[in-house]
């Protein structure tokens, strides 16, 4: 009984495990299986086309530089005209130009 | 009799030493800046061109990531005064515009235009007629005066 039972187990997992061999000499659905590793590799690639095309990772709009050139502006006049707001506030106080230096670099 | 004369001299003038010392909290600080925003609004306002009578407009870099746009006005109707306040809000790829009554949206074209041709005239104007510095180069256009 147990010698059957044997020898059926090793026939049903030997005919299992060629049918296996068989599906994998075929190998043309398992390409497309997201769940293997070049699967998941080309996934990625394809998350990454996709976010460039979302919008995530692409150069600016127009209207998107425009924003950037007034960022730039405006810490041009808050950096640059307030560090010479110091330098020409403590020159109307009678400071010498190296002072001027020492405490804009102070503050 | 020199010594007395010092000490009393420095109780008056004070020392000299410690008058050219840079304070970290100046006192005058504050005003001068309040100053120097409303010479720089004085400008800004007449960036856009004539001010219709009876408006009063302001417009000024509050900070590194603000504008502001003030007007007021008479009502013709009422009577009564009027104002509005805009604050555009720098953000990395996009400007907020704020207005009252909770109403946000990014700014976009002709606004967007308008906007960043404003900034680059503030700034080069203001840098001129307020700091008296040369916009391109970042050099004074005249040694500072002392008070």
């Amino acid at each position: 009984m147990s010698e059957r039972n044997s020898s059926s187990f090793d026939y049903e997992f030997t005919g299992s495990a060629k049918s296996a061999a068989e599906f994998h000499d075929g190998d043309q659905i398992n390409t497309h299986n997201p769940f293997r590793t070049e699967g998941l590799a080309s996934y990625e690639k394809g998350r990454e086309v996709a976010r460039a095309a979302l919008g995530y990772e692409r150069p600016p709009t127009a209207d998107e530089l425009k924003a950037m050139h007034v960022r730039a502006w405006t810490e041009r006049v808050y950096d640059g005209l307030r560090a010479a707001r110091v330098a020409s506030d403590l020159a109307q106080q009678g400071y010498t130009q190296d002072n001027i230096d020492l405490a804009a670099g102070e503050r | 009799m020199s010594k007395l004369f010092a000490r009393a001299l420095k109780m008056i003038v004070g020392d000299p030493g410690t008058t050219l010392k840079m304070p970290k909290n100046r006192p005058l600080k504050k005003l001068t800046e309040r100053e120097l925003l409303q010479m720089e609004s004085e400008i800004g306002a007449k960036l856009f061109g004539d001010i219709p009578a009876g408006h009063r407009r302001e417009f000024f870099c509050l900070d590194k990531k603000t504008w502001i746009w003030y007007e007021e006005w008479k009502d013709q109707k009422t009577g009564k005064k009027t104002s509005t306040t805009i604050r555009y809000e720098i953000h990395d790829k996009k400007i907020l515009k704020v207005q009252e009554g909770a109403r946000y949206s990014f700014i976009e074209g002709e606004e967007l235009n308008n906007l960043l041709a404003a900034v680059s005239l503030y700034y080069e104007q203001v840098a001129r007629h307020v700091y008296g510095i040369d916009p391109q180069t970042g050099q004074l256009l005249t040694p500072p005066q002392a008070a």
